[in-house]
């Protein structure tokens, strides 16, 4: 079930920056629905910056971001704080939201329990997946509807990003929170998202609604039909881009 | 010199922090900072001396110059140690609402702890030198007698030396290479060990 009130949205967003001169968003406009799995990407540029202005961390050029003044984020490159054990990093997400100690016992105990197997290790102690369970769980813990990866299961194997992929989904269909994911990944954001914003370099986008059922099944038609329809879209943005740079023939 | 190492890492830090803030003013202020720098600590002294001598202040003329040769040490390791820490721990920090005092103590500052260390490290070696020098201070003032040096081991070596009193010389020596070795062992060797849990990979 999701909510017609948008959880976050950008309204003409452009973004742009002077040293290198480059334009990396023109002029977007999408609307995320609250409990809506949404996936953003795939493509090149602008996907980790449109992140960046969802997260607050980057303001836009020109346009408006609605967003809440929380979020979780997981991190491509975890983000981890060295010195601070598993325990302490996610207690820590919990007392820098001013929650009364009580709160952060409770919210602690709660996404400690994903990562119960290693909570008194330092993270230079974990795998790259222990870590990115980590990031996750300290996302959590800020215990804001909204949560916002940026690519972060690119640098891990295949079947520990498949793992964390159920993790997420599961996340997500426990919490109904909104999860926002950039990847490069046809196959995962058929799989996760409920919607698909197909992104090219500083251009406007193409949402594409994903109407599967879940659990969905990757040896599915339907879903490969879905994959091909990512691919094809990317493909024609970037047929046309090209055509669109090409030198004018006869010239020259 | 531990008071003079207290208030070389009180002034550094700030300072630190100030020049690496913007790359402006980084563009602007790292030259100045490294000219000053390059100068030698004693080079000031007959200044300061008849600065502080002149109030009477013998003990704060050898703390201050002290300050100035441990200062540097301290300040250009804490700027590099600033410009490691990543952009994605600097993001995660603003979205997990971690602003102002608190990003300074629970980010900052134990994300530049190592630096912190190896500065304090080159800053203390750095101050054993001074302070041989500077402990001895008639010979900075016009007309000074040994009377005018501070009590410690700098002057106990130079004066010593000077007079020929070879046994004083060769305790005040041990008696340096003691302590040199005892806080090597009990102090920078543990902080060092400990710092290597703060390091970025």
């Amino acid at each position: 079930m999701t909510s017609a009130v948008p959880a976050l949205a950008l309204d003409h967003v452009s973004k742009s920056y002077v040293k290198p001169r480059n334009l990396v968003v023109k002029d977007l406009s999408v609307s995320i629905r609250q409990g809506e799995a949404c996936f953003i990407g795939p493509s090149g540029c602008g996907k980790s910056i449109l992140i960046k202005l969802l997260a607050g961390i980057d303001k836009p050029t020109s346009g408006t971001v609605t967003r809440p003044d929380l979020v979780g984020m997981v991190f491509q490159s975890y983000a981890l704080l060295p010195w601070l054990t598993v325990e302490a990093k996610v207690a820590f997400a919990a007392r820098m939201q001013g929650f009364d100690v009580s709160m952060v016992d409770r919210v602690t105990r709660e996404y400690l329990r994903m990562v119960q197997a290693f909570a008194a290790r330092y993270p230079r102690e974990l795998s790259g997946g222990q870590r990115q369970r980590v990031g996750i769980a300290r996302a959590l813990a800020v215990e804001s509807d909204v949560l916002l990866t940026d690519e972060p299961f690119s640098a891990l194997d295949p079947v520990m990003t498949d793992e964390l992929h159920d993790d997420v989904l599961r996340i997500w269909e426990q919490m109904r929170k909104t999860i926002v994911m950039v990847s490069h990944n046809f196959e995962k954001a058929i799989y996760l998202a409920d919607r698909v914003c197909v992104m090219s370099e500083a251009e406007s986008k193409t949402i594409v609604d994903v109407n599967l059922p879940r659990p969905r099944r990757q040896e599915s038609e339907a879903f490969n039909l879905g994959v091909r329809k990512l691919r094809a879209l990317l493909e024609g943005r970037a047929r046309s881009a090209a055509a669109d740079t090409a030198p004018p023939q006869g010239r020259g | 010199m531990a008071l003079a190492f207290i208030v070389s890492l009180i002034v550094a830090l700030p300072m630190a922090m100030l020049i690496a803030s913007t790359p402006r003013l980084q563009s602007v202020l790292l030259p100045i900072a490294d000219i000053l720098q390059s100068v030698p600590a004693l080079a000031f002294f007959p200044v300061v001396v008849a600065f502080f001598v002149a109030r009477n202040a013998f003990e704060l003329a050898v703390v201050f110059v002290i300050f100035l040769s441990m200062l540097w040490n301290i300040v250009f390791p804490v700027i590099g140690g600033l410009q490691t820490i990543p952009d994605d721990i600097k993001s995660a920090a603003t979205v997990f609402n971690v602003h102002g005092w608190r990003r300074f103590l629970y980010v900052t500052v134990p994300a530049i702890f190592p630096f912190i260390v190896t500065g304090s490290l080159l800053a203390w070696a750095q101050g054993w030198t001074i302070v041989i020098v500077a402990e001895v201070l008639h010979t900075y003032i016009p007309n000074g007698t040994a009377s005018q040096d501070l009590l410690g081991l700098g002057s106990l070596l130079v004066d010593s030396n000077a007079q020929a009193k070879s046994g004083v010389f060769l305790a005040s020596l041990t008696a340096m290479i003691l302590l040199v070795t005892v806080l090597n062992l009990a102090v920078w060797q543990p902080l060092l060990r400990l710092s290597q849990r703060f390091r970025f990979d």
